[in-house]
């Protein structure tokens, strides 16, 4: 076919199905444990150090990151099956999310032996946790509008500006800031930018909560006030920084937390719809069969990822359909238990009013659908 | 196993580019004697395991979607041979042949069978036994129909039952298993005749100039393109992966069941987005005859059609699926290994 946009699965694919067991076993032993409880966008609002350095101890974060920095040497397509195992349970993520998603295969890609020697271990043992500083008040979809400016200075960089929406940094312990380090070019926006290593308890950094429409805690305003950074902690090249942040794309925008953020609660429906504690409406077997579809879309960009391939467009036909699956899930629901909740077990309850608040964002962070739509139609040769 | 998948995929690709006739009705008996000359009528005649054969099956059929053959490659040997085999009837190898499901020996909708040199019939008789039984053109009487697309779907009934022909009774399960392969077959070529509908928007919206601009430059124009791109992505994902898991499983394992509903609900629900919009993409210009649009969008839609309702896909769906605990769902969703293993 001309347009083969995702990549076709590899029929020769390793057997996850292990695999697959001993996570579900240690989900069920910390369940019960009492660690967690299973929550609608587990990885979105589930902050728990805890549950991380138990999957850190069975050497599932990091697990694509090389032995010699303390990571599990295994492959994308591995941590493709426990990511899913975590998600579909939904079990809390969010603390190690960031740096086992995408800081760590960054650092491997651009960082020094020294950043890599430095940050990896910690990532890999879920004692140090990570968040991302690119967007700003008003660099939202427009990421290379970005303001923040990093100077040269003896030895390093002073970076000045504010990021937004920065989920986590409260909790986190660094975040990778995206600065121009070199003025605007209107003929090419995207150089000039580069991508610098900041400990959020670094001297004139200054966090800010900034609660979401539901009254929580996860972004925050990071104010940079003229921070020293050293250059040491510069990622790659200066002016490469836009190169970087796309190469992550891939791994940023393919994974199942673009369709599975609503997994529990359309499983929990499903187990009303067979008692009868809500209608039997079709659309949610429609939604199982979505369901299955991007699992095994998904599972074919992680088998990309592993050869390396490039995968931003792959990357954005996933998200570009699961994220929008995620909001028909919410709305489906929603539409069969009725603004009383009255008939609906209280799990169910309070999976649809946390899916109903999330919602918003599911088809924002990360890429908007709109910005999808337009890294698509590239990949079609439309634009 | 993959690289012959591949290679029958490239063999029925410049099969399909250099033969099919785009025009004209009825059987295309030029590609199907190009076709049996390569091999590639008779999938599964030599298919041992119960889900050997589909993934050099699957890769045919995308392509015999894409191209809109005229021919019954499901109906021969997917299904009609594969139900011969199933009753230990012989298979001399002949054809086209056709095949259907009959109630007391009247079928709807067969698929070319006014042309077909035999019809092989999954017939229910009266007193509910299931029999399986292959007629030539002289013991039935046809009323011709056709689908959306043009292509023949006769009607077919059995003159004085099946004078002549051996019937042979098969178990029960044996109905389920037919209508799981029909199935993933017309997913396969719906999801072949969606990337044919792609190719075809977006190849119009980067040549056709409207308000002095390429359609491509308008984003509304480009959504519509996109969205067709990204259903057509999702409905050969979905099939592809029906495809593994009948792979390993066979078609009559439950996990397979269900595999095959999903792919069949997403080809069934991305069907409509694709037609759709690829009809808004090409304007007055693809609602003509003259056009090639309409000859895969309308197969498109009958084949949907022909796997069930949508909303009955569906609802199957969810009768697999509602009560079960989230665990078992998911492993039910994701696992490899036949069902019978965990379940």
């Amino acid at each position: 076919m001309k347009f083969d946009l995702v990549p076709p699965a590899s029929r020769a694919a390793a057997d996850l199905d292990g695999l697959r067991r001993e996570v579900r076993a240690l989900l069920a032993e910390q369940r019960s444990a009492g660690v967690f409880t299973p929550t609608v966008d587990s990885w979105g609002n589930g902050w728990n150090p805890e549950f991380s350095r138990a999957l850190a101890e069975r050497g599932w974060v990091g697990m694509t990151v090389p032995r010699q920095y303390g990571g599990g040497g295994r492959s994308f397509v591995e941590r493709f099956a426990v990511t899913e195992e975590l998600l579909a349970a939904g079990a809390p993520v969010s603390a190690h999310w960031v740096a086992d998603r995408q800081v760590a295969p960054s650092l491997l890609r651009h960082g020094t032996d020294e950043q890599r020697a430095r940050f990896l271990p910690p990532i890999t043992r879920a004692e140090e946790f990570w968040a991302i500083g690119m967007s700003e008040p008003g660099s939202g979809s427009d990421l290379a509008s970005v303001r923040t400016k990093a100077v040269p200075v003896e030895g390093g960089w002073i970076v000045s500006g504010t990021k937004l929406w920065t989920s986590g940094a409260h909790h986190a312990h660094f975040f990778i800031v995206l600065a121009r380090t070199a003025p605007t070019d209107p003929e090419r926006r995207h150089e000039g930018l580069s991508q610098f290593i900041v400990p959020l308890d670094a001297p004139h950094v200054r966090i800010s909560p900034v609660l979401n429409l539901s009254g929580e805690h996860h972004f925050n305003e990071v104010v940079l006030d003229e921070v020293y950074v050293p250059d040491g902690m510069l990622l790659g090249e200066p002016g490469t920084g836009w190169r970087q942040v796309t190469a992550e794309l891939g791994f940023e925008r393919s994974g199942s937390e673009r369709f599975l953020s609503t997994y529990a609660l359309l499983a929990e429906a499903l187990r009303e719809a067979g008692s009868g504690g809500i209608p039997s409406d079709p659309r949610l077997g429609a939604l199982v069969g979505r369901h299955f579809g991007l699992h095994h879309m998904s599972l074919a960009v992680s088998q990309a990822l592993e050869r390396g391939d490039a995968a931003d467009i792959p990357a954005a036909v996933v998200k570009l359909l699961g994220t929008q699956m995620e909001g028909d899930v919410v709305d489906v629901v929603d539409e069969l238990v009725g603004p009383s909740e009255r008939d609906a077990s209280p799990v169910l309850a309070e999976f649809l009013r946390a899916g109903v608040l999330s919602r918003p964002g599911f088809t924002i962070r990360g890429g908007t659908t709109q910005v999808l739509n337009g890294v698509v139609a590239r990949g079609l040769g439309l634009r | 196993m993959q690289d012959f998948a591949h290679e029958v995929g490239e063999l029925a690709h410049r099969i399909f580019a250099d033969v099919a006739a785009q025009d004209g009705v009825g059987l295309d008996r030029g590609t199907w004697k190009v076709l049996g000359e390569s091999g590639l009528t008779d999938l599964f005649q030599t298919a041992e395991g119960p889900g050997e054969g589909w993934p050099e099956a699957a890769a045919l059929l995308v392509e015999a979607g894409a191209a809109g053959a005229r021919i019954p490659i499901v109906e021969h040997d997917l299904l009609g041979g594969w139900l011969l085999r199933r009753a230990g009837l012989p298979d001399d190898g002949s054809g086209p042949r056709t095949c259907g499901t009959s109630s007391g020996g009247v079928a709807r909708a067969v698929p070319w069978a006014r042309e077909a040199a035999s019809i092989v019939l999954l017939d229910r008789r009266d007193d509910g036994r299931l029999t399986v039984l292959e007629t030539g053109a002289g013991a039935v009487e046809i009323t011709p129909g056709e689908n959306l697309a043009g292509e023949y779907r006769d009607d077919v009934r059995l003159v004085d039952g099946a004078a002549g022909a051996a019937e042979i009774e098969v178990d029960a399960e044996v109905a389920a298993e037919y209508a799981a392969r029909r199935s993933l077959a017309r997913t396969l070529m719906i999801a072949g005749a969606s990337a044919r509908v792609l190719e075809i928007a977006a190849d119009h919206a980067v040549t056709r100039e409207q308000f002095g601009r390429r359609l491509a430059k308008f984003q509304a124009v480009q959504h519509l393109v996109t969205t067709i791109a990204a259903e057509t992505a999702l409905i050969r994902a979905a099939a592809d992966g029906a495809v593994g898991v009948v792979r390993r499983a066979g078609t009559g394992d439950r996990r397979a069941r269900v595999a095959i509903l999903a792919a069949a609900s997403c080809a069934a629900h991305g069907a409509s987005v694709v037609a759709r919009n690829a009809h808004q993409v090409l304007g007055a210009m693809g609602c003509t005859r003259e056009h090639p649009l309409h000859r895969s969008t309308q197969r498109v839609l009958s084949w949907r059609s022909e796997n069930g309702s949508v909303h009955g896909l569906d609802a199957a769906l969810l009768r697999e699926t509602a009560g079960l605990d989230p665990t078992d769902l998911w492993s039910l969703l994701v696992d490899a290994a036949p069902s019978s293993e965990f379940m």
